[in-house]
This record gives C-alpha cells, sequence and structure tokens, in this order.
C-alpha cells in the first residue's frame, strides 16, 4: 500500500529524520518517505559496491593513510564504513603488533629472514597489495558518493523541490503544482 | 583453491586469485555500471525505465572512455615516434 503524497507543506519530522536515516543506511531515506522500489534500488546498489570494494581489497580499502580525501568520501556511506573503520583499526594495531613482534625477533636474531619468519608464522603475515587495495578504497569511496547524491535526491523530495515526476507531468501539462511540489508514493 | 586463513572482506581477494591486480581495468565495469544506476535512479520518473536508462548510460561511458584510452594511445605514440 503506497502512502500518501508528501508536500512542502506537510514535510514533518518523519521525513527530516529520512534524511539522518538516509545517510546512515542508503535507501532507507527513501523507503520511509514511500519511495519503495527507488529506496531498494539505492540499498542495493550502494551495499553491493561497499561490499564488492572489501571483498576485493579487504579492511585495508578504508581509511587509507596516503589518501585522507577517500576517508571523508567514505564516511557518507554510513553504517557500513562506520563499522568497517572500527575493523580497520583492530586489524592496523594488530598487524602493527606482528611488525614489533618480528622487530624484537631481528634483534636478537641479525640472521633472521623476513619471508622465513612470516613463513613459519602465516598467522601474522602482513599483506599488502596496493593497486588491489587502491580498487577497494576507491569503490568504497565512490559508495559514499553516490549516497551523497542520494542524499541530494531525498532532500529534494522531502523539502518538495522539482522531481523528475514533476517534471513529466508539468511536460504533459496535467496537475500544475499550485507552490507546494508533492512527492509521490508508491512505486517510487 | 581457497586459502588457508582468507577471511572474506577482511583480506585482500589477491591472496585467493594471485595476480588480481593486472586485470584491475575489468573492476571499472561494476563501478560504472552502480554509478549509472544510482545516478539514473534520481532522474528517472518511474524506476521501471531504470534498467534501460542505466544500462544505455553505461554503455556510453565505457564507449567513451576505450575511445578516450585509444585516442590517447594515439598520441602517445606519435609523439614517442616523433622524439
Amino acid at each position: 500500500m503506497s502512502r500518501p503524497p508528501v508536500t512542502t507543506n506537510d514535510a514533518g519530522p518523519l521525513e527530516y529524520f529520512s534524511i539522518a536515516l538516509g545517510w546512515l543506511v542508503p535507501g532507507a531515506g527513501h523507503l520511509l518517505i514511500g519511495q519503495r522500489a527507488r529506496g531498494l534500488v539505492f540499498m542495493v546498489t550502494i551495499h553491493g559496491l561497499f561490499a564488492m570494494g572489501l571483498l576485493i581489497a579487504g579492511i585495508k580499502a578504508m581509511n587509507p593513510a596516503d589518501q585522507p580525501i577517500w576517508k571523508y568520501t567514505q564516511l557518507v556511506a554510513g553504517w557500513p564504513t562506520l563499522i568497517a573503520n572500527r575493523l580497520a583499526a583492530v586489524q592496523v594495531n594488530a598487524e602493527q603488533q606482528q611488525m614489533d613482534d618480528y622487530g624484537r625477533a631481528a634483534a636478537e636474531n641479525p640472521a633472521l629472514n623476513p619471508d622465513t619468519y612470516f613463513k613459519a608464522n602465516p598467522e601474522v603475515r602482513p599483506t599488502y597489495f596496493p593497486k588491489v587495495q587502491d580498487v577497494g578504497t576507491v569503490y568504497c569511496g565512490i559508495a559514499g558518493m553516490l549516497n551523497l547524491l542520494v542524499l541530494f535526491d531525498l532532500l529534494i523530495r522531502v523539502l518538495g523541490g522539482p522531481t523528475p515526476e514533476n517534471a513529466e507531468r508539468d511536460a504533459a501539462g496535467v496537475g500544475k503544482r499550485d507552490g507546494a511540489v508533492a512527492v509521490t508514493g508508491g512505486n517510487g | 583453491m581457497m586459502m588457508l586463513g582468507y577471511r572474506p572482506f577482511f583480506d585482500s581477494l589477491e591472496l585467493v586469485i594471485p595476480h588480481l591486480s593486472d586485470y584491475w581495468l575489468l573492476t571499472l565495469v561494476p563501478l560504472v555500471v552502480a554509478i549509472c544506476i544510482v545516478y539514473k535512479g534520481t532522474k528517472v520518473p518511474a524506476v521501471a525505465e531504470l534498467p534501460v536508462a542505466a544500462g544505455k548510460m553505461a554503455v556510453q561511458i565505457l564507449i567513451a572512455m576505450a575511445l578516450a584510452a585509444v585516442a590517447l594511445t594515439a598520441i602517445y605514440l606519435l609523439i614517442t615516434r616523433a622524439m
């Protein structure tokens, strides 16, 4: 069942809450204002892109130390970034600990070869695949930028700006708006 | 072959698929498709029009990128041969 149209005049707390929710869970804001099909498409696409980034690059796709701009673009993706950032910090600390352990072992035994050490201790093997990690970083960053685009679309709908549906209706010369712009519910 | 100790989403896929980075250009395709879906999702009046609109846009972008690559390669070859 579709929600009734929302106009500028009757956009209430729920509509404004949808913007915050849209940041936290990509696509959920559209679902909340009744744009179910559109919200679902945004949700699946943005979450999927973010997940692909992590699958390709691993957790090191998050917060690249040498490219801080991606940190901010990734943050716009909402909850996946908040969780992944936490896991990335844990991973970085664990690898630092492993490198410290290797440093101590190498100090005790100057002939120690890093290849031999990490082959003998595969569980502490640090990994570094810069090209693949860059690809994952870009995937997660673009997921954040796409969510920003979705948030702007949501804002326009909540505040009663020009939506594609209204533009099409205006072009057809039907349903002329009188100030407030309707945000249609239903199939999105 | 699944590598022992590989943790999906935590470790890089290159641990399982060696030399994955050699094919990084292919990773552009899903990225372009996702961008087109979301961009067109904000533009089309009805979601039913989305697959065609996003598909057209994705093909256009990929063709444009391929043409740009060909043009840049040609310019590069012209310059390096002239030197």
